[in-house]
């Protein structure tokens, strides 16, 4: 058996049900959105993004991650926010800026999703070729540990702010990082102060055989992908050989797969609703059903991989949230499967995962 | 045309404007990465009817900003601190800073569309193409790309986004196979882009150009695509010349003067009387730690890290020609200093008497203190009670030297209450300062219609 209470995230995939015109761009129905989610008691939404809309842009309509998770997190108190920041098209030191300041403004509910071009291809909007898929992990890697060292150059207690004595800063808490790699020069230290979490969570989904040594070595939480509990035992055999090879702990990490969910009072209301097309694709395993037996087939699924959580989507907006949130939130909470997290905590404290010590700080 | 009306920026460095605001006794220390503070200083600048706020950023980090810009040493990324503020706020224009320099058009097109959906059509994007030349290092470059370079990449660049922004229809979501969406094919000297973006027409179009800057490149990029330009006006003369420049310009492009707002920086130091106005002055500069004395020589100009040299007897002696070094700080200037200054230094003298009302013979002394802050450029404002202040902003906009400022607050909130508090009623009576947003737009605040789309007016004409 997995973890006990799982935890619980949100994937925001904004497919409008057909009569209700779910509209992604009204700032006012995604407030409501986010505010839901946090109700119900999931730990985190999941902002996904592409630079590119190869499949017609109707498909991957949606505001921008990071304005978006800030706009929302100042109106939600605990959920926390994985925000897609891609390495193949933004500067490292833009991305080390941006997810700092999220951190910042949440109070330590930020996540970063690393994400490469690899799986989500743009170099037709960024004026160059589009790079191998061994670059792209590469630059992915390299950009990581850049951003790593980017959110320790200051030391949480860098700033002195003296009234009295006009000291502003202390000179020697604060750290260029001089990083000189394959790929990049990047001299820091960063213009935004030590993050809240000290470092963000990072996130990264298994898409290929080169996943798994980024997760294995940047990764707090993985993203296994929404597969059949079968190959989610492979991919979780690879990703502990992975972790091996990187000198970590399995204890460190968060493990999470996907399951698309259509929930309904009945088992017979839920199945009538199955006919849409599921977003995540049609291979993908979906829970259909009514609360309880929806409730019981998810929490297989994630012993049968040892996971820790489990993030869901919903198979049309708004209606199937609501389903999620009004029937099956309150039975996962009934069987101990689902515990909101508490007021005041960061990301961190959410998924029981440590605040890091700053590399840089005098031992 | 509708009658002229005032606009007010507020430029939001949250330690204040004035390098030592953030050691006055009311002012929150914290304030850089505290964003439930930032939002209510925003609010109180929505309650006085601003048009925008006003978030800067660098993009780089540098010791030496501890003591001449600390706002501007290490804060939050201003895409991030915006689109919290729109969820605090209704009305009021945020103005986010991005550097083309060292940003892809596809990433800009794609943060200000959203920004602009987020907040309601409140977005602007304030162009600079940075004179931040530690930047590079921190971007895999061995040197910042020369003025010219800089202005090439940054034309191309806001086409594109120009383009991007127009890729989507306004109301094309979901509608046939691509939602109104199109590519854009643009293929230019830098940029080889497709699109579309994945966002839809931003509520306003065109998201508001901002653009500064002082130089032919940069007042020529003014006059094609800004629509508010942040202007430095050190007096009336020169204000009006480049005003009465950018919008002869604009011209060119087949714009009209109305379509852009020239506002020049002012920092208002106001209090109900003119006494309690320079106490306050007095009280800030009091703040400022002086540099260590050095040699002539050794003298080396902070340049685009702030101010325009130290602030110390060193610096005085070198800006006015007259040795004053080993002077006591606080101690009133002998009036011979006065009479042997150089041309530079009457003018700061002029400067010191019109902010303090003090000079060299008379019951209230200029210090050497106040030469030091003088010579250095910092520290300064227009001090006084709130109809002289009113009277200061009435007469620049009265003789078209502007259409409104740029209010740089010395230390938050204060500097911010009391110019919404005791001058914004003085102008609202006299009939140059609305008294309430006429609609929701940044747009709509400046009085500019929504831009039609080109893209898709194009493909438009091409059906007919």
């Amino acid at each position: 058996m997995s973890t006990r209470p799982l935890h619980f995230g949100f994937t925001y995939t904004p497919y409008s049900e057909p009569e209700a015109r779910f509209d992604p761009f009204n700032p006012a129905q995604i407030s409501t959105l986010a505010q839901s989610v946090e109700k119900a008691g999931f730990t985190f939404i999941r902002f996904q993004d592409k630079q590119a809309s190869g499949e017609g842009p109707a498909a991957f309509a949606r505001t921008e991650p990071f304005t978006t998770a800030s706009f929302l997190a100042t109106r939600t108190k605990r959920l926390g926010f994985f925000v897609t920041g891609n390495t193949s098209y933004f500067e490292p030191f833009n991305l080390a800026r941006l997810t700092a300041s999220l951190d910042h403004v949440t109070h330590g509910r930020a996540g970063w999703e690393l994400v490469s071009g690899a799986s989500y291809p743009a170099a037709i909007n960024y004026s160059h070729a589009e790079p191998s898929a061994e670059e792209h992990y590469g630059r992915a890697g390299e950009a990581a540990e850049i951003l790593s060292k980017l959110w320790d150059s200051w030391e949480d207690d860098a700033f002195i702010r003296n009234k009295a004595t006009g000291d502003y800063v202390d000179g020697d808490k604060i750290h260029p990082i001089h990083h000189a790699g394959e790929r990049f020069r990047i001299k820091g230290p960063l213009n935004v102060a030590r993050p809240p979490q000290g470092q963000l969570v990072v996130a990264h989904e298994i898409t290929s055989e080169l996943s798994y040594p980024l997760a294995g070595a940047q990764a707090d939480v993985v993203f296994l992908g929404a597969q059949p509990a079968e190959e989610l035992k492979v991919r979780v055999a690879a990703f502990q050989a992975a972790l091996d090879a990187a000198g970590r702990d399995r204890k460190d990490v968060r493990l999470f797969a996907e399951a698309t969910v259509i929930v309904a009072a009945s088992a017979a209301e839920a199945a009538a609703l199955v006919e849409q097309p599921s977003p995540a694709g049609d291979a993908a395993p979906r829970f259909v059903g009514a609360p309880g037996e929806v409730a019981e087939q998810l929490a297989a699924y994630a012993d049968a991989a040892g996971l820790d959580g489990l993030t869901l989507r919903a198979a049309g907006l708004p209606g199937q949230l609501d389903a999620l949130i009004e029937l099956l939130a309150p039975e996962l909470q009934r069987l101990g499967l689902l515990s909101a997290p508490k007021d005041g905590g960061t990301l961190r404290d959410h998924l029981a995962l440590d605040k890091p010590a700053n590399r840089y700080a005098a031992a | 045309m509708a009658e002229r009306e005032l606009h007010f920026g507020l430029m939001f460095w949250a330690n204040g404007t004035h390098p030592s605001g953030w050691r006055m006794p009311t002012a929150l220390e914290t304030a850089p990465f505290d964003i439930e503070f930032l939002q209510s200083v925003t609010q109180i600048a929505e309650a006085a009817k601003f048009d925008f706020l006003f978030l800067g950023d660098r993009l780089a980090s540098d010791p030496a900003l501890q003591t001449t810009n600390p706002s501007q040493m290490s804060r939050l990324e201003p895409f991030i601190s915006a689109a919290s503020l729109a969820a605090a706020t209704n009305r009021i224009g945020i103005v986010v800073t991005a550097n083309p320099t060292y940003y892809d058009p596809f990433a800009i097109a794609h943060l200000t569309a959203s920004l602009d959906h987020l907040s309601g059509g409140r977005a602007s994007w304030n162009l600079v193409t940075g004179a931040d030349e530690i930047a590079a290092a921190n971007f895999s470059r061995d040197e910042h790309w020369d003025t010219d370079k800089r202005y090439d990449w940054a034309e191309e660049f806001v086409q594109v986004a120009k383009k991007l922004w127009d890729s989507w229809d306004e109301d094309g979501y979901g509608a046939g196979p691509n939602g109104g969406a199109q590519s854009i094919n643009h293929r230019g000297r830098f940029f080889s882009i497709d699109g579309p973006l994945p966002v839809r027409r931003p509520p306003q179009g065109h998201v508001v150009i901002l653009h500064a800057g002082t130089s032919d490149r940069s007042r020529e990029l003014a006059a094609r695509d800004a629509d508010v330009v942040f202007a430095a006006g050190p007096t009336i003369a020169v204000a009006k010349a480049y005003y009465d420049d950018v919008k002869t310009r604009a011209k060119k492009y087949g714009r009209t003067g109305d379509q852009i707002a020239i506002l020049p920086g002012m920092t208002p130091i106001v209090a109900p009387t003119t006494a309690e106005a320079v106490k306050i002055y007095d009280q800030l500069n009091s703040f400022i730690k002086l540099d260590t004395e050095d040699t002539l020589e050794e003298h080396r100009r902070y340049g685009a890290l702030g101010g325009r040299g130290k602030r110390n007897l060193s610096n005085v002696t070198r800006v006015i020609e007259v040795d004053v070094r080993g002077r006591d700080p606080d101690e009133a200037v002998d009036p011979r200093v006065l009479k042997e200054a150089n041309e530079e230094g009457q003018r700061l003298f002029a400067q010191i008497s019109e902010r303090t009302r003090r000079d060299v013979t008379g019951a209230n002394r200029i210090t050497y203190r106040d030469l030091i802050i003088a010579a250095a450029g910092q520290g300064g404002g227009v001090v006084g009670n709130p109809v002289e202040v009113a009277d200061y902003i009435q007469d620049w906009f009265e003789k078209e030297a502007c259409d409104g400022f740029n209010i740089f607050p010395s230390y938050n909130p204060d500097s911010v209450s009391a110019f919404a508090d005791l001058v914004v009623p003085v102008l609202q009576d006299r009939g140059l300062y609305r008294r309430d947003y006429s609609g929701p737009t940044f747009r709509d605040h400046l009085g500019l219609a929504r831009p039609a789309n080109t893209l898709t007016g194009a493909r438009a004409a091409a059906a007919e």
